[in-house]
C-alpha cells in the first residue's frame, strides 16, 4: 500500500477516532496493538504415573527440542519461574543440547551431548549424570526444573599427559601440533613460559593435576564460560630448566586440552 | 492560523516563527519533557541503560542489500557519543553482555531466529600501558596489544548452532601512526567472517551512521535553521548541526540469504519476486538486545568482577525513537527488559495510540497546532500510527499483521538504488524505505516527527498543516544526512573517525 492509499484508507478510520475522541473515548484502538502472544501460554501440566516415565518423557521431548513438551512436565514450582514458554525456552537453550540419554534410576540419568566450549553454553561435556527431584501432582509426577549435574570427564591424569604434550609441541617448535592440542586459539592468561619453550633444551615436566581457583587468574575464563568452569577446568603445572608456567586444561570430549596459561 | 505564507522556498519571518514553534514543539516532545538525558535514536534513552554504554542499543537497520538483493543486512549499533580519541583504554564491546538479534518471521511478535554475539578481549602484554606497541598491520597481529574477538551462535526451528568463534574484530582507529594506510582494507576486510551459504558476519568500530541536531533540540528544542523564532528568542539562525558528527559506534553487521531468514513454508517468491509480494509471509520483524547476568559481584582487591546468573535484558530497539518519544520516563527501564510480545500486556501500546507528544502540540504551540482554537494533530486514537506498525509499509492492509515493535520489511520489496533512494522513505513514495526496513540514509527523525504531527491523515508531505501554510515536509530538524558517506559495500557504515582524526570539540 502506497502512503496516498494508506492516507485513503484513513480517510475512513479517523472520522470514527475523531467521533470516539470527542466522546470520550481516547483510548479505543481500532486494531489489535500487537499479537495475542501464544507464546505467553503456558501448555497444560502432564504429569506421568511414575517418576521415571516423566525423567523418561522430559528427557525424549528435549532430545526432539520440543521445548512446550518438557515445559509440560516440569512441576508448578518450577514453572513459576518461568512465566512464558519463551522464557523456559531461552533457559533450555542455555544448555547444551541433548543427543543422547539413559536412564541410571528412576530420577537418574546420564545425557550425552556434542562435546564443546563456547561462550553461550559453556562447557557441553560428552556425558553427564543428572539427579532429578520429582513432585507428585495430580494423579501423577512431575520434575523438578533444575537437576544436580555432574560432568562426566576424563581422568585427572590424562590432563596431565595432554599438558606435556602440547608444552612438548612447543619445545619442538611445532606450532600447528600445539594449536591442535588446545581449547581455542587465542589462550587465555598471560604467560611468557610458552614463547620461551621453542627451542629450549632440557626435558619438559609436568606436575599432577588440580582444580581451578576463583581470583584473577581464572576470572577470564569464568566469564566467558560461567562459573562451572571451577569445576571442571584443571591446572598442571609444567616445567622445563629455567622455566615454569601454569596450564589450565578443559574437557572437550574424551581429552583434555589447553585452555590457557599462567605463571605458576 | 491566516499565515500569508505561500509558495514553498518562500522564508517570510511569519513562516520561520511558525516553522520555528512547530519543530520546537516536535523536538520538545522528541526530549520526553521530562529532564531524561539526552538521547538520540536510542542513544542513552533510559535512565538505567544511560549509565552503561557498552550494553546500550542505538540503532536498528533493516534493508534489503543493494549489490545483492537475495541477502539482507541487519546493523545493531551500540555504545553511542563514542569519542574516537578513547585511549589508553579505547572502547570495545563487553566480554561480560550477550548482545542478539532477534527475528520474527511468521508474524506473532515472537522471536523464531536469534543471533547471539559474545565477546573476549585477549592482553597480550600486561606490562605496558599501550593499546598497541607498534603500528599495527592486521587485526590481533603482534603490535595489537588489546585484542577482541568473538563467536557468534544462531537459534532456530532446527536447534542452536555455533556459527563461529574466535573471530577478530579490526582494532580501533587510533590514528595514522598506529592504523595509518587503508583502514578497510587493512583490518575491515580481513575481519569479515563469511561462510558457507554466503552470510557475512562484521563486528567492530564504525562511524555512526545517524543524524541528528541532538546539541540544539536538547537546548530547550531549539532549532539552528530557525532558531531566531524561537520561543526564547536567540538572534541569528543557523544550519542545522549533526550531534553524532565526528562520532563512532561499535557495530554488528549481518549479511544473511533472505531464504535463511524466511519461515518453513513462506511463499517462495519473497525471495525471488521482483515486485513487493502482498503475502505476510514475506515480512520479517527484528530487534536488537543486549544482556547481563544477574549478579555482579565486585573484588575490594582490584580483581575483574565476577559474574553469574542467567542472562538479563538491559537494552532492547526495534523502530527508532519508541522508547524515547512514546514510552513515559516511568517505564523506560522497564521497556528496555520485555521482549516486544509482552508490550500490550504491560500497557506500554498506550503511548502510541494516545502519544503524549501530539497531546502536547497545541498547548505548547497554539498558533499552530490550536489555530482557531481547533486542535491540529490528530486526536487520539491514533489509528495512523496503528495503521502504520500493522502492515501498511510493508504492502499489506492495516491490521494484516499485529502492530509491534518491531522494525519490519517485506523482503520481497524491489531495493531502490541509492542515488534513487529518498530519505523520508516511504512516506515519500520511496517502498524501500522506513518504516518499511530502515535504511542508513533514511532521516527517521524527520519522518517520525511528520507523522506525529499527522502528515498520514492530512493529505501527505506536501500538504499544510491545517490553518497554516507550513508543509508537513518542512517539519526536520535541519540535519538530512551524515556527515560521513557511506560505504557503497558491507558493512555499509563509514570508516571510524581516528582518535588522531577527532574534530576539535570546541
Amino acid at each position: 500500500m502506497t502512503p496516498r492509499r494508506l492516507r485513503l484508507a484513513l480517510v475512513l478510520a479517523v472520522p470514527v477516532a475523531v467521533l470516539a475522541a470527542c466522546s470520550g473515548g481516547t483510548h479505543q484502538p481500532a486494531a489489535p496493538l500487537t499479537t495475542s502472544a501464544p507464546g505467553r501460554l503456558q501448555p497444560a501440566a502432564d504429569p506421568r504415573p511414575s517418576p521415571r516415565a516423566a525423567l523418561q518423557a522430559f528427557l525424549e521431548a528435549e532430545q526432539r527440542g520440543d521445548h512446550g513438551a518438557s515445559l509440560a512436565l516440569v512441576s508448578s514450582k518450577s514453572r513459576a519461574e518461568y512465566p512464558t514458554p519463551a522464557d523456559w525456552a531461552r533457559r533450555r537453550r542455555e544448555l547444551p543440547a541433548i543427543t543422547g540419554f539413559h536412564l541410571e534410576a528412576d530420577n537418574v540419568a546420564v545425557v550425552e551431548h556434542e562435546p564443546g566450549l563456547d561462550p553461550f553454553v559453556g562447557l557441553s561435556p560428552a556425558r553427564e549424570r543428572q539427579t532429578w527431584m520429582t513432585e507428585k501432582e495430580g494423579a501423577g509426577y512431575l520434575l523438578d526444573a533444575q537437576p544436580e549435574v555432574d560432568a562426566l570427564i576424563p581422568p585427572d591424569e590424562t590432563a596431565r599427559a595432554a599438558a606435556l604434550s602440547w608444552a612438548e609441541a612447543l619445545q619442538a617448535c611445532d606450532s600447528p601440533r600445539a594449536k591442535a592440542l588446545q581449547a581455542v586459539p587465542y589462550l587465555f592468561g598471560q604467560s611468557d613460559g610458552p614463547a620461551r619453550l621453542c627451542g629450549a633444551k632440557g626435558e619438559v615436566s609436568a606436575a599432577t593435576a588440580g582444580r581451578l581457583s576463583p581470583g584473577p587468574r581464572s576470572a577470564d575464563i569464568v566469564g566467558q564460560y560461567g562459573s562451572d568452569a571451577l569445576s571442571w577446568a584443571r591446572t598442571v603445572k609444567v616445567t622445563v630448566p629455567g622455566a615454569s608456567f601454569t596450564t589450565v586444561l578443559a574437557p572437550l570430549g574424551d581429552t583434555w586440552k589447553v585452555l590457557g596459561v599462567s605463571e605458576p | 492560523v491566516t499565515a500569508p505564507v505561500h509558495t514553498k522556498g518562500s522564508e517570510t519571518t511569519l513562516r520561520r516563527r511558525l516553522l520555528a514553534a512547530l519543530c520546537a514543539a516536535l523536538a520538545l516532545g522528541a526530549a520526553g519533557l521530562a529532564g531524561i538525558p539526552a538521547s538520540a535514536s536510542s542513544h542513552r534513552e533510559a535512565p538505567l541503560i544511560s549509565q552503561d554504554p557498552t550494553a546500550d542499543n542505538t540503532d536498528l537497520y533493516l534493508f534489503r542489500d543493494s549489490n545483492d538483493p537475495s541477502k539482507v543486512d541487519i546493523v545493531a549499533n551500540y555504545i553511542g557519543l563514542e569519542q574516537p580519541a578513547g585511549g589508553p583504554n579505547f572502547v570495545k564491546f563487553g566480554d561480560d553482555v550477550l548482545y542478539e538479534i532477534h527475528i520474527d518471521n511468521n508474524a506473532d511478535v515472537v522471536e523464531d531466529i536469534t543471533y547471539q554475539f559474545r565477546f573476549r578481549t585477549t592482553i597480550v602484554n600486561g606490562n605496558t600501558f599501550l593499546y598497541n606497541t607498534g603500528p599495527i598491520g592486521a587485526p590481533n597481529d603482534a603490535n595489537q596489544n588489546i585484542q577482541q574477538t568473538y563467536s557468534v551462535r544462531r537459534i532456530d526451528s532446527t536447534g542452536s548452532h555455533l556459527l563461529f568463534s574466535d573471530q577478530p574484530t579490526p582494532p580501533v582507529n587510533i590514528g595514522p601512526r598506529s592504523t595509518g594506510g587503508d583502514y578497510e582494507a587493512k583490518y575491515v576486510a580481513p575481519s569479515i567472517k563469511t561462510l558457507g551459504d554466503g552470510s557475512k558476519f562484521f563486528a567492530g568500530q564504525r562511524k555512526d551512521a545517524f543524524f541528528v541536531d541532538l546539541g540544539s533540540i536538547f537546548d530547550l528544542a531549539a532549532l539552528r535553521p530557525i532558531q531566531s523564532n524561537h520561543l526564547i528568542n536567540m538572534p541569528g539562525n543557523a544550519p542545522g548541526v549533526d550531534g553524532l558528527a565526528g562520532k563512532n559506534v561499535h557495530t554488528i553487521t549481518i549479511q544473511v540469504p533472505i531464504t535463511s531468514l524466511l519461515a518453513p513454508g513462506a511463499n517462495p517468491s519473497c525471495a525471488t519476486s521482483n515486485s513487493q509480494v502482498n503475502d505476510k509471509s514475506c515480512v520479517i520483524g527484528v530487534y536488537a538486545s543486549a544482556s547481563r547476568q544477574s549478579v555482579r559481584v565486585l573484588s575490594p582487591q582490584g580483581e575483574p568482577p565476577h559474574n553469574a546468573g542467567r542472562w538479563v535484558q538491559v537494552s532492547r530497539l526495534g523502530l527508532p525513537l519508541v522508547n524515547e518519544v512514546l514510552v513515559p520516563l516511568g517505564k523506560k527501564d522497564f521497556w528496555n527488559s520485555i521482549a516486544p510480545e509482552d508490550d500490550a500486556a504491560n500497557g506500554i501500546f498506550a503511548g502510541v495510540v494516545d502519544p503524549e507528544l501530539g497531546r502536547l502540540l497545541p498547548v505548547l504551540y497554539p498558533g499552530v497546532f490550536n489555530a482557531g482554537g481547533i486542535d491540529r494533530v490528530p486526536p487520539a486514537p491514533r489509528n495512523d500510527f496503528v495503521a502504520v506498525l500493522s502492515g501498511v509499509p510493508q504492502g499489506l492492509g492495516a491490521g494484516a499483521i499485529p502492530a509491534a515493535d518491531l522494525l519490519r520489511l517485506n523482503v520481497s520489496t524491489p531495493v531502490t538504488a541509492p542515488a534513487s533512494q529518498k530519505r523520508l522513505g516511504f512516506l515519500d513514495g520511496d517502498a524501500q524505505g522506513f518504516p518499511n526496513g530502515r535504511r542508513l540514509p533514511d532521516d527517521v527523525v524527520d519522518e517520525e516527527l511528520q507523522v506525529i504531527a499527522g502528515t498520514l491523515v492530512n493529505g501527505g508531505l506536501d500538504a499544510m498543516i491545517p490553518g497554516t501554510a507550513v508543509p508537513y515536509r518542512a517539519v526536520g530538524d535541519g540535519v538530512d544526512h551524515s556527515d560521513r558517506p557511506y560505504l557503497g559495500s558491507f558493512p555499509y557504515q563509514a570508516t571510524p573517525v581516528s582518535g588522531y582524526d577527532q574534530p576539535p570539540t570546541g
